[in-house]
């Protein structure tokens, strides 16, 4: 068939197979490919057709498409790629979802949850199909039958045999063995009855598929290459939003209840394990690592720390508070008395269009965009100041890496910070360890995704507080107030240690309080009380120098184990700020 | 050559099944009644002496839930179907299958919203009566009573649930060795 007459066949069978799905079903036209070169390029590679779930878009190759002999099957491939929107996965969310599901019940051979999770969502939709429309899915297969058959796709052809009644050997090249006749009941039963449940029918397929896939890894990937429609299907994804997993036991489908119809005891009465073997998977949240893990199976194209970014972003938004303010006199009227460099994160509506255009040029963000400067004069009614945040974060050894698991410390910081930036406040934020590890943003900055960047990194070596950071910020008193917040455990006694040019931390230490016109807080994971006199010799000393601190007028806040820091970020601007004003001023001048 | 007579379609006897008007089971004399008239329909050349085998039935107990039917009460409510009327059928198959069905399948209540015994109990129906679904060879009609017939199924998953216990030693004892090899490793360094 000519590419003309081919593609005309293949765009008028379009639009009956978005009403094979629903009458009310909108989506662009597929991307039609007629080579190997537009097919790499649009980064379809292995399968003939796929869908990107991000852009809703369809691709198919004509060429690969006319190679297989797959011409009179335009009906079938499309339906199927618009199964994938509308059924199985039908969105990035779901998507990730199930790809957390089958990594769970993968264990070793978590790599391959793209492929199986693949073969899953086809079998769902061509069962749809098979069942409950015109498309002869099983011609399909027919023409995919490949000489030689891995053990793997010889039951995945039985499960459909079984599922559409074929006799034995139609999709099949051999007979097969007893176990993997029960294998391939059990993969139709999977289908039949998980049909709507299909997250927990995700993850018994998979657990039926592990020991096939073990056996022969490679061949398993070789085989479906050319079925391969959902692999890269988050292509183009941001990567935002940890997807939450459903409680789902990890059990293989011949125990379970739900699919052989027999009860628990039942099972156990013939001598197996039964519930017994089920791993609870209770429906927790994904560790950072796993969600990076998940993403990369997606297809989606996002760094390791881009995605702890997102993650702990995500993570934080259900604890967002407002951050504190301070009550100073408000003026009866504001005037204008200038301008000021604006800058990205800035509001766009404080843009002073006439003096950006004066500056000359185009505007450019940042550097040739300005707003207005009002004076706040009159001193009748208070109104609320927004504090800025300095955030020291200690990332030495002691700490858990928060692109690995997650991290108290981290969601503490970007709680506390995302709260600073959505009132208006600038903050700094630090990362700090040994000696000459220290990473810190530009200054006080109003750019969320570079504080939360700075937040997400991790050294892991030894403890050495930078003090040269904390000397220069407070050289000078600030002209708006700042909290200092140091998120640590004893660690922090290395702030009373000599910096580099020889004056003592104490001094420092002291002049910060003073310069800030805020107030400084510890956050520390302490095994006991700062009073306390108990405890390891060898940590009097670091004791002895966070009572030094305490008396200088840090305000240590002791917490025991590094999940409650997340809690000391829930309060921070409760107890100090939403209060009367007489708390506030507690608060802010101890 | 065919040597099973063509029977009513798949399609209507699962929604013959699924219409099933539920209530109370009948039991006893009401049951006996039911049967008899049955019987009389199907093959209006019984005799008394044919009909022996259903006195036999366990029909004057009282059932522990008198709200769940058993494979003989769904079995008369599909035969009772007028797609069955017409078909030659004979007495001593119809009164052997009704005396013998609660013992074909693996349970004696099946799950009508279940469409695997749904399947199971229809052709388990269909071939006890030497009839096949209309549409299929007889070929078919047997390879598909196979792919549904629960002894089998009991068979083949007994078999994969053993091949996964060999599969899930086989993976513990790797695991345990390479913690053990690491375990070393950790040692040494």
């Amino acid at each position: 068939m000519s590419a003309d007459p081919q593609l005309k066949h293949w765009q008028a069978q379009w639009q009956r197979a978005l009403q094979l799905w629903s009458d009310h079903l909108q989506l662009q036209e597929p991307l039609w490919l007629f080579d190997v070169q537009a097919a790499n390029q649009a980064g379809l590679t292995d399968s003939f057709a796929a869908i990107r779930l991000t852009s809703q878009r369809v691709m198919v190759n004509l060429q690969e498409i006319s190679q297989r002999g797959l011409d009179d099957y335009a009906l079938e491939v499309l339906a199927h790629e618009i199964g994938h929107h509308v059924y199985a996965p039908a969105n990035m969310t779901q998507h990730l979802q199930l790809l957390a599901v089958i990594r769970q019940a993968l264990p070793g051979s978590e790599q391959l949850a793209p492929l199986v999770a693949n073969l899953y969502t086809d079998l769902l939709i061509n069962q749809h199909l098979q069942r409950h429309t015109p498309c002869q899915m099983d011609a399909v297969y027919q023409r995919l039958k490949p000489t030689t058959a891995t053990a793997l796709w010889q039951l995945y052809m039985r499960i459909y045999e079984r599922l559409w009644q074929l006799p034995p050997e139609t999709l099949t090249s051999d007979p097969l063995g007893s176990s993997e006749e029960g294998d391939a009941w059990l993969g139709s039963r999977i289908i039949k009855v998980y049909g709507k449940d299909w997250l927990t029918g995700a993850s018994r397929f998979a657990t039926l598929l592990l020991r096939y896939l073990q056996d022969d890894e490679q061949g398993a990937n070789d085989a479906f290459g050319v079925l391969a429609d959902t692999a890269d299907a988050g292509n183009g994804h941001t990567g935002t939003g940890v997807p939450a997993l459903p409680a789902i036991d990890v059990l293989h489908p011949s125990l379970d209840p739900d699919l052989i119809d027999q009860t628990p005891s039942t099972a156990d009465a013939d001598g197996n394990g039964g519930a017994a073997s089920a791993v609870r998977s209770a429906g927790q949240a994904l560790e950072p690592q796993e969600y990076y893990e998940v993403l990369r199976a997606a297809g989606v194209d996002i760094s390791r720390h881009d995605a702890t970014v997102n993650y702990y972003r995500d993570a934080v938004r259900p604890y967002l508070l407002p951050f504190p303010a301070r009550s100073t006199p408000a003026p009866s009227e504001p005037e204008r008395e200038g301008t000021t460099l604006w800058e990205p994160g800035d509001d766009p509506g404080e843009i002073d269009w006439f003096a950006t255009l004066l500056a000359g040029g185009n505007p450019i963000p940042g550097i040739t965009t300005h707003k207005a400067v009002f004076s706040l004069d009159g001193t009748e009614q208070p109104r609320q100041q927004v504090c800025d945040l300095d955030l020291y974060v200690d990332s030495s050894g002691s700490m858990p890496n928060p692109q690995y698991q997650l991290s108290y410390p981290a969601l503490a910081g970007v709680l506390l910070c995302m709260s600073a930036l959505r009132a208006g406040a600038r903050v700094q934020v630090t990362l700090w360890s040994g000696a000459r590890q220290c990473l810190t943003t530009d200054g006080f900055i109003r750019d969320e995704t570079s504080a939360l960047r700075v937040l997400t990194g991790f050294f892991g070596g030894s403890t050495s507080f930078p003090l040269k950071l904390l000397r220069d910020t407070y050289a000078q008193p600030r002209r708006t107030p700042t909290q200092v917040v140091v998120l640590s455990d004893d660690g922090v006694s290395s702030m009373f240690s000599d910096d580099e040019e020889g004056t003592p931390g104490a001094e420092i230490s002291a002049r910060t309080l003073r310069h800030c016109g805020g107030a400084g807080h510890w956050v520390l994971d302490l095994p006991m009380e700062l009073d306390s006199q108990t405890g390891h010799p060898w940590l009097q000393g670091s004791y002895e120098k966070m009572r030094v601190g305490r008396d200088q007028g840090w305000q240590v806040h002791r917490v025991s184990g590094l999940e409650p820091m997340l809690t000391f970020a829930r309060r921070f601007s409760r107890q100090y700020y939403q209060a009367n004003d007489a708390t506030s001023q507690r608060a802010t001048r101890p | 050559m065919s040597h099973l007579q063509s029977g009513p379609s798949m399609l209507h006897l699962h929604q013959r099944l699924l219409a099933y008007p539920g209530g109370p089971v009948p039991i006893g004399q009401e049951m006996i009644a039911l049967l008899h008239d049955l019987i009389a329909r199907l093959a209006p050349a019984v005799s008394a002496a044919t009909l022996l085998p259903i006195y036999d039935l366990p029909q004057w107990e009282e059932p522990e839930d008198r709200e769940r039917p058993d494979t003989l009460l769904l079995m008369v409510w599909l035969l009772a179907d007028d797609a069955f009327r017409g078909l030659t059928l004979y007495c001593d198959e119809v009164v052997g299958l009704l005396a013998s069905c609660n013992a074909l399948m693996d349970s004696v209540h099946p799950n009508l919203n279940d469409e695997d015994q749904r399947e199971e109990l229809i052709r388990l129906t269909l071939s006890g009566l030497r009839l096949k679904p209309q549409n299929e060879t007889d070929q078919q009609a047997q390879d598909r009573l196979l792919m549904v017939s629960s002894s089998e199924r009991a068979r083949v998953v007994a078999a994969s649930r053993a091949a996964e216990e060999r599969a899930e030693s086989i993976r513990k004892a790797l695991a345990e060795k390479r913690a053990r090899e690491a375990a070393d490793k950790y040692t040494r360094e």
